[in-house]
Formats: structure tokens, C-alpha cells, sequence
């Protein structure tokens, strides 16, 4: 109440109304000084890390989820040995979904917009590879964990699950690279496939024993059935991209 | 358009947009300019000065952070600048004074106005400058005790100490004014 008697007191000393020249003035030399000044970075690292993860289409993490379920269920009550493989045979295909999100940059021909804005092209597919490189980090922390619990070396299994995910990445951004706006999400689920069944045959030489149970009906389910549901929802996505739908958002910041 | 992504995209290159911002804060920023000066001409001054530094800063500015107690910080920095260098905290021509506040009202009953005006104008420049500062941020720039802490750069705690010192300073020079 008291306040409001003050506010009204106050409010009887008034300000005349600025001039439109002024304002005029302050615009145009606002405007030159603007001109002036170069597009700089100026934001923090992690804050534009954070509104980058924003741009990552949600199909991207949802399939990371989807794939390393359907891994983890189809394992249950297997042994070392062929969680180990299975793990071995099916990285290969976790990179693909990375990769396809990198190239999204060059649907529509996007990458030409995107390298006139802010950031450039590299510097957006690397922050994007941080992000997706810090979530697999987990994924493949977690079948690292699995595949420890069963008593199989943290040697072995690293030399037997991180190599093949990092030589297969690898191998994408190559082709990446190589066939810049030619290469699509065939291009890499194809290659994915065909890194999987490699592993399949270098884990089959290893093992002789274990190479008749990889092909027992069981085992030889999961990373096809893996490998099917990617190339299916690759295709999906490039039929509702062609059509006309489908999410599409992208990033200028 | 919210201001975080005008600031945005101005800052992507989108230049035009600038005349937006100025818009939306010139008026704000040139009555809390008069009102902290007191001086028409400094304050169109010190208002030109509030945008051009902002432009200068405007890497630095953050996006999580609100703009309008940014730019009131970068306001209130500007004018104290521009009284420094006039040498002063007070006008000295009383009669230059008034030429102003006559600008700021009707013709009828002028001469009334003009004293209530001068009375207030009087009555806030009896004030210490930071109890000024932060009575003018909350009765005519109608900022919240939050912003005030951030343009002032103090915490809640003294903005209210100050604001209810200010405030009480005031009521009674109003009252001997009668004004209260």
C-alpha cells in the first residue's frame, strides 16, 4: 500500500518522450558499428555441446537404446564366450547409426549452408562425434561390464570390442570423407554388414569350437536380426526423407 | 521474438534485426538514463552509449542470462561514466533543469507539474547513488529485486536494504513536501 503511494508520488517526476532523431541516430550507428564487427564465437564449450545434442535427431538415440537391448536380451544366460563374440560381431554395426546422423548434414544439400553459418562443417561433425562418442562410451563401457562379469580378460575383451567399433568408425568417416554428399545410409549399413560378418569369420578362425555354436540357430539370430532392424530403419528413413517427411531440424549455431 | 534468440541470431549474421532490439529497449533505456543523469542531452548520450557497448560486449553476453538487466547493467555503467566526466552528480543549472521537465508535460497546469517534478527530481538526488539506483531500477524501470542485484552487481540482501533505506529517506523529504 505504502509502496503504491510512493510509486504514484514518484511517477509525477516524468521523462519527456525521446526524440525519433535520436533514436534514428542510435540505430544507424548501432547498425555501422555492427557492421564493424566480425561473427565471433564467444560461447563456452559445454554450452555448445549442449545446444548441439538439441540438433541430434531423437531416432539416433532411441536406436543406440534399441540395438543394445535387443543385444543384451538375446544374450541372457549365454556365456563368456559368446557374449564375447556377439559383442565383437555387433559393434561394428553401433557406429552406423553415427555415422548416418553425421550425414544428415548432406540431405538436401545442407552442407553448403551449414559451412556459411557460424560454425563450419568439421567443427560441426566433430562436436557431433564428441556427443555420440561420449554415449557409446557407455554403450560399450556397459558390454565391456557384461562381458568382465563372465570372467573373460578386460584385455581380450578390449582388444576384441573396441578395436573392431573403433576400426569400423574408422572406416565410416573414411567413406564419409571419400564420397562426401554421394555417400548415404546404405553405403554404411552395407559396409557395417560386411565389417560384421568379417568379425564373424575372424572369431569363428579363433575359435574352432566356437565356430560350429556361432552358427547354431541361437546365435547366429542376433546379429542379423541387429543388422536387419538397422537396415530397415535406414530405409524407412530414407523413404519418409524422400517423401517429403520425416524430422529434419538443423543447426545454425 | 524472445530476446535470447534475437541476441542469436543477430550474432549469426542477421543484422537487420538489431533495429528490433533497439526498438524494444530504446525508450526504457534513454527514462532510466534521464531519471539516474537527470540531463536530457546526456541522457540521449548515455542511451546511444548503452547500445553501442552492447554491441562491443556482445560476445560475451551469455543466452541463459536475462537481457534487460544486462543491458540495464551496461546502462547504468554508461551513465555513470558520462556524470564522471560531466564532473557532477547534480545539475548545476537549476533553470536547464526545468527546460527539461517542461518538455515532459501538457500545457495546461504546467507550472504545478513542473513543481511536483522538480520536487521529486530533488527528493531522488537527496538520495546516496546507490539508494538512487536502486529506487530508480524498481519505481520506473519496474524491475524485479533479482534484476536489480544483477544491474547492481550486489546480492538480494542489500538490494532490499537499500531499497527500504531509499525508501524511507524518501517518504519523509515527499512529506515535509507534502507530496506523501
Amino acid at each position: 500500500m505504502e509502496e503504491q503511494r510512493l510509486r504514484k508520488a514518484l511517477r509525477q517526476y516524468t521523462v519527456p518522450v525521446p526524440r525519433p532523431e535520436q533514436k534514428a541516430m542510435t540505430k544507424l550507428l548501432a547498425s555501422k558499428a555492427l557492421a564493424n564487427k566480425p561473427l565471433t564465437q564467444g560461447k563456452p564449450f559445454l554450452q555448445r555441446l549442449r545446444e548441439l545434442a538439441a540438433y541430434i535427431s531423437p531416432t539416433t538415440w532411441i536406436l543406440q537404446a534399441m540395438v543394445l537391448l535387443l543385444v543384451l536380451s538375446g544374450l541372457t544366460g549365454s556365456n563368456g564366450a559368446q557374449l564375447f563374440t556377439t559383442f565383437s560381431i555387433v559393434t561394428p554395426l553401433l557406429g552406423i547409426i553415427g555415422g548416418c546422423e553425421l550425414i544428415r548434414s548432406y540431405g538436401h544439400n545442407m552442407w553448403e549452408l551449414e559451412m556459411s553459418c557460424r560454425h563450419n562443417l568439421r567443427s560441426i561433425f566433430a562436436v557431433k562425434m564428441l556427443i555420440l562418442g561420449c554415449v557409446d562410451f557407455f554403450v560399450l563401457g556397459a558390454a565391456i561390464f557384461i562381458t568382465g562379469l563372465s570372467g573373460t580378460k578386460f584385455a581380450l575383451t578390449a582388444v576384441m570390442i573396441l578395436v573392431p567399433f573403433n576400426l569400423s568408425n574408422s572406416l565410416y568417416l573414411w567413406l564419409i570423407v571419400k564420397l562426401r554428399h554421394r555417400c548415404t545410409n546404405y553405403v554404411l549399413a552395407g559396409t557395417g554388414v560386411f565389417l560384421s560378418l568379417i568379425m564373424l569369420w575372424i572369431n569363428g578362425a579363433l575359435n574352432q569350437t566356437l565356430f560350429a555354436k556361432i552358427f547354431s540357430q541361437y546365435m547366429v539370430a542376433v546379429p542379423i536380426l541387429t543388422a536387419s532392424l538397422v537396415l530397415l530403419i535406414a530405409a524407412a528413413a530414407i523413404l519418409l526423407r524422400s517423401s517429403g517427411k520425416g524430422y529434419n531440424k538443423w543447426n545454425y549455431i | 521474438m524472445k530476446d535470447a534468440e534475437l541476441i542469436t541470431r543477430i550474432k549469426q549474421g542477421e543484422r537487420d534485426l538489431l533495429g528490433i532490439l533497439i526498438e524494444r529497449y530504446y525508450d526504457q533505456i534513454f527514462k532510466f538514463c534521464y531519471y539516474k543523469t537527470g540531463d536530457e542531452a546526456l541522457a540521449y548520450d548515455c542511451a546511444q552509449d548503452t547500445f553501442l557497448r552492447m554491441i562491443r560486449y556482445m560476445d560475451s553476453y551469455i543466452e541463459k542470462d536475462r537481457f534487460k538487466p544486462y543491458l540495464f547493467q551496461i546502462a547504468s555503467n554508461a551513465c555513470n561514466d558520462g556524470l564522471r566526466k560531466r564532473d557532477d552528480c547534480f545539475i548545476e543549472d537549476e533553470a536547464e533543469a526545468k527546460e527539461g521537465l517542461t518538455a515532459a508535460f501538457d500545457k495546461e497546469d504546467i507550472g504545478n507539474q513542473i513543481a511536483v517534478a522538480d520536487t521529486v527530481r530533488t527528493a531522488l538526488n537527496a538520495l546516496p547513488q546507490m539508494q538512487r539506483d536502486v529506487i530508480i531500477l524498481r519505481f520506473y524501470s519496474d524491475l524485479k529485486i533479482n534484476e536489480i542485484a544483477k544491474v547492481t552487481g550486489v546480492n538480494i540482501p542489500t538490494v532490499k536494504s537499500r531499497l527500504r533505506q531509499g525508501k524511507n529517506k524518501l517518504k519523509k523529504i515527499l512529506e515535509k513536501e507534502g507530496l506523501f
